[in-house]
């Protein structure tokens, strides 16, 4: 039987990508409705191209759908072309499978991965016909509607729209939360006693049973449970077992060319590198490997299963997965013979990665990167990035003589305590990489000039990290530095082999807010979003002026979250959450930073961050 | 190298997949041979891509019984094999119909296609009486010249696409038209359609029509699956 389409023909042709709406993809999951006790939509707030290319997704709607009793749809955001189209004519959002709408579906889980999403959040309530305050939806007519992913970490400034964040990760405590839903809908126990009783599953943060209250000064006084029975910290879930963890083997395959066309291979789980401002490093600890012969098995079924004819392994450092040689020299041999492409993270640079790298990819067109964060080595001691200048240099010397001459280079502008000096450096470094192309390659071998490419972001201090407390600076203060830096590589010598790119200033500002941001938010994204406001990680839809004014109309000022100096006994909004690393470990790392002083990587020696708790990964190897 | 065989295979686009385009049509079965596995051939280089060439882009919005691919192979085992292990892997929407042999020195599909036929529905609900609609197909089939107004790059242009038009007719509300089609002239079922509109002095409302491509020809009006032979 045909499936019909939410769309009609004529919507379908008049917009964009009508692919994204239609669903019917590979491995897409179809389930006879009427044996169904839970519909649940997963929904990445962004579009389909990017939401199609989120790992996490993939896993949860996997892990979803094995339950006989679970059926697990996708949904992503209209493009602004339907968004119109759609609220003009109320066509309610629709699920991509069974193109029903969201509305009639018992769970809405939401996946949080950047903070610019949060319009499109209420985009997708407001399109679905569900209200945007959790307050107002008291019964089972509306899905219950949970947020899941790294902003959970700090959830508060969209609290008000969910009945449940998840926090942590999603393999372990979705069982528990679905038998306990089918449950209590089948003998009439209400939505309120139901969300008081998922508080008790480990993981679960349902805002609406916690109350705060708040200083003369606006920071916190107490932020407290409603009820004795409500735990007052939540730890964050996560996978003890990970080689034995869900791993989707049937991902779904879109038509439409997604940002991540490929196969995608989990290697390990979070990072033993400890960089100061790097919060994925904090949240995901202990660093947890996945077995190297269950990888090899997964890796060709999910070629097989997809005929994708490209595979790409994910992690926050691939370079430290101890089994990282023999994997890549496996997957060598396979997709070569298969005819497939490895594209390689971002692997440390030294002759094992080169050599892998001149074996995959087109020497002459590929190029190699550094993330040296800092310009100079008092920064990057700062941040306690392991990276040295010489550590650069010696993996640059050794490329440009595999015949590399393309290079690029990550940077952070507005990081703590951060010199004129610290920001200037960034140009001499890459002058010193340009001297030394020229000084390591002789001429006749030269293949043009050699390119180096150094951009910066902004830096934006993160929950959950050492810099939690720093001051974040502002626009007008990152658009200097940007100019300064930009100066100095024009007066560098070999100016025309280096080339500087950075980030928007207005956009980072904003992400600063909503990242260490609290409850009282709530009201300026809603205000945003009834001025138009989506999209705004997307450069041609992000408007400025219009959340100034929503800042100015809710009276709040942004700058109570960014410039402000954190006290070391302030409470964050996002204390109640235990990720394992502790706040005294965090705030020891902060006085270590500004002291200038290195702390040593997991496996170089334990420092005692909190995450040996969980009793796994790389704090009980050996 | 030497024993290498061309094939070309007949599939069928329908339903929701009309909505993928040309782009997504050859990425998606670049993908669907991998899983079927079948033993295709790869061109050199550090990226490199199956030997697969589509006859005839067909355009968002439309289906079609008739659509052709050539690939070269490394080896085959039988049509029916291979029809078989191509749709078990299609998703609905895309059907695999035959699998032909081609002979070593047969031009490709995109070189052979000289025709192709369509079958136009209106819409009940937007064209309730279709009476006139009979006459207006006779009396432009009839006609010395068809003339139409085309964008090109420096705005419009009249054109005759009398020479194009191979056959048309219509009964009911379902309209049949033989057009040329390829590189040397390729006219587009819509072009007619607005003609025979403008014949008749009817106006044409935006979708308010499914086209459906039934089968394409070379220039001998032969079925491009009959240059080859089933294995």
């Amino acid at each position: 039987m045909e499936r019909k389409l939410a769309l009609d023909d004529a919507t379908l042709l008049s917009i964009e990508q009508p692919a994204r709406y239609i669903g019917g993809e590979v491995n897409a999951v179809m389930k006879d409705k009427n044996n169904i006790a839970i519909r649940f939509a997963m929904c990445f707030p962004d579009i389909y191209e990017i939401g199609m290319s989120h790992l996490g997704i993939q896993i949860l709607y996997h892990m979803f759908n094995r339950r006989e009793d679970t059926w697990c749809e996708r949904v992503y955001s209209p493009w602004t072309d339907l968004h119109s189209i759609m609220r003009d004519r109320h066509i309610p959002l629709f699920a991509l499978e069974s193109q029903d709408p969201v509305k009639d579906f018992d769970f809405l889980g939401i996946t949080l991965q950047y903070e610019m999403c949060y319009t499109n959040i209420l985009q997708i309530l407001d399109l679905s016909g569900i209200p945007m305050m959790a307050e107002d939806r008291k019964d089972y007519s509306f899905p219950i509607v949970i947020g899941g992913g790294p902003c959970t970490y700090n959830p508060e400034p969209i609290a008000s729209f969910f009945d449940i964040f998840y926090i942590g990760e999603g393999e372990t405590a979705y069982d528990a939360l679905l038998d306990l839903y089918k449950e209590c809908r089948d003998f009439g126990v209400p939505r309120a006693e139901f969300l008081r009783r998922a508080a008790k599953i480990p993981g679960m943060y349902v805002p609406s049973l916690y109350r705060v209250t708040y200083k003369d000064d606006m920071t916190i006084e107490d932020f407290s449970p409603i009820g004795d029975d409500i735990p007052r910290v939540i730890k964050k879930e996560l996978v003890k077992d990970l080689t034995n963890a869900v791993y989707p083997e049937k991902p779904v395959v879109p038509f439409i060319k997604a940002t991540q066309d490929r196969v995608v291979l989990e290697i390990q789980r979070g990072c033993i590198r400890g960089c100061r401002f790097c919060q994925a490093g904090m949240l995901y600890r202990p660093v947890r490997e996945k077995n190297v012969e269950e990888l090899k098995k997964t890796a060709v079924k999910m070629l097989e299963s997809t005929g994708h004819e490209e595979i790409s392994l994910s992690s926050l450092s691939s370079s430290d997965y101890s089994q990282l040689e023999e994997l890549v020299t496996y997957l060598v041999e396979v997709c070569s013979e298969k005819k497939i492409n490895i594209s390689l993270p971002s692997l440390r640079i030294d002759a094992f990665s080169l050599d892998v790298m001149s074996k995959v990819q087109d020497v002459k067109k590929s190029s190699l990167t550094f993330a040296p964060e800092a310009g100079s080595q008092r920064m990057r001691n700062v941040i306690n990035k392991g990276l040295t200048k010489d550590d650069i240099l010696a993996g640059s010397k050794l490329a440009f003589e595999g015949g590399w001459n393309k290079v690029k280079l990550y940077f952070m502008l507005g990081l703590p305590t951060e010199t004129e000096e610290d920001i200037k450096d960034i140009a001499h470094l890459s002058e010193e990489i340009a001297e030394l192309y020229y000084d390591t390659v002789p001429k006749e071998k030269r293949q043009g000039k050699v390119q180096i490419t150094a951009s910066s972001s902004f830096f934006i201090p993160k929950p959950f990290t050492p810099f939690q407390w720093a001051v974040m600076g502002t626009h007008s203060e990152f658009a200097e530095k940007a100019s300064v830096v930009k100066a100095e590589f024009d007066s560098m010598l070999n100016r025309k082999s280096l080339r500087y790119i950075h980030h928007e200033t207005d956009l980072s500002e904003l992400e600063g807010i909503f990242a260490r941001g609290d409850r009282r938010l709530d009201k300026v994204l809603l205000t945003a979003y009834k001025k138009g406001c989506l999209f705004d990680s997307w450069s041609e839809c992000f408007d400025y002026e219009k959340w100034v004014a929503a800042f100015e109309e809710c009276g709040i000022s942004g700058d109570f979250y960014t410039t402000r100096e954190r006290s070391a006994d302030e409470i964050f909004p996002w204390d109640f959450i235990d990720i394992g690393v502790t706040k005294n470990f965090l705030r020891r790392e902060w006085e270590n930073a500004m002291a200038g002083k290195v702390t040593k990587n997991c496996r170089a020696g334990c420092s005692g961050c909190g995450a040996a708790s969980f009793g796994v990964g790389v704090c009980h190897e050996r | 190298m030497s024993d290498r065989v061309k094939v070309r295979l007949r599939f069928e686009k329908y339903g929701a997949m009309k909505f993928i385009g040309h782009l997504d049509v050859m990425r998606y079965f670049q993908k669907l041979i991998r899983r079927a596995g079948l033993d295709v051939a790869y061109s050199e280089g550090f990226h490199p891509h199956q030997i697969l060439s589509f006859a005839n882009p067909l355009g968002v919005g439309i289906s079609s019984k008739g659509e052709y691919a050539d690939l070269v192979m490394e080896s085959v085992t039988s049509s029916k094999d291979m029809v078989d292990a191509l749709n078990r892997e299609n998703v609905e929407g895309f059907f695999v119909t035959d699998i032909v042999r081609l002979p070593e020195n047969a031009p490709n599909g995109m070189a052979s296609v000289d025709r192709a036929d369509y079958e136009l529905t209106l819409s009940e609900e937007k064209y309730p009486d279709v009476s006139w609609l009979e006459d207006a197909c006779k009396a432009l089939s009839q006609k010395e010249e068809v003339l139409i107004e085309k964008r090109t790059k420096k705005g419009m242009k009249t054109v005759d696409i009398k020479e194009g038009i191979l056959e048309l007719r219509c009964e009911g509300r379902v309209i049949f038209m033989k057009l040329r089609a390829g590189s040397a002239l390729n006219i587009r079922p819509e072009q007619v359609l607005l003609a025979v509109f403008a014949q008749a002095g009817a106006e044409l409302y935006p979708f308010s029509y499914d086209t459906l491509r039934l089968e394409q020809y070379d220039c001998d009006g032969k079925s491009l699956l009959s240059a080859g032979e089933v294995f």
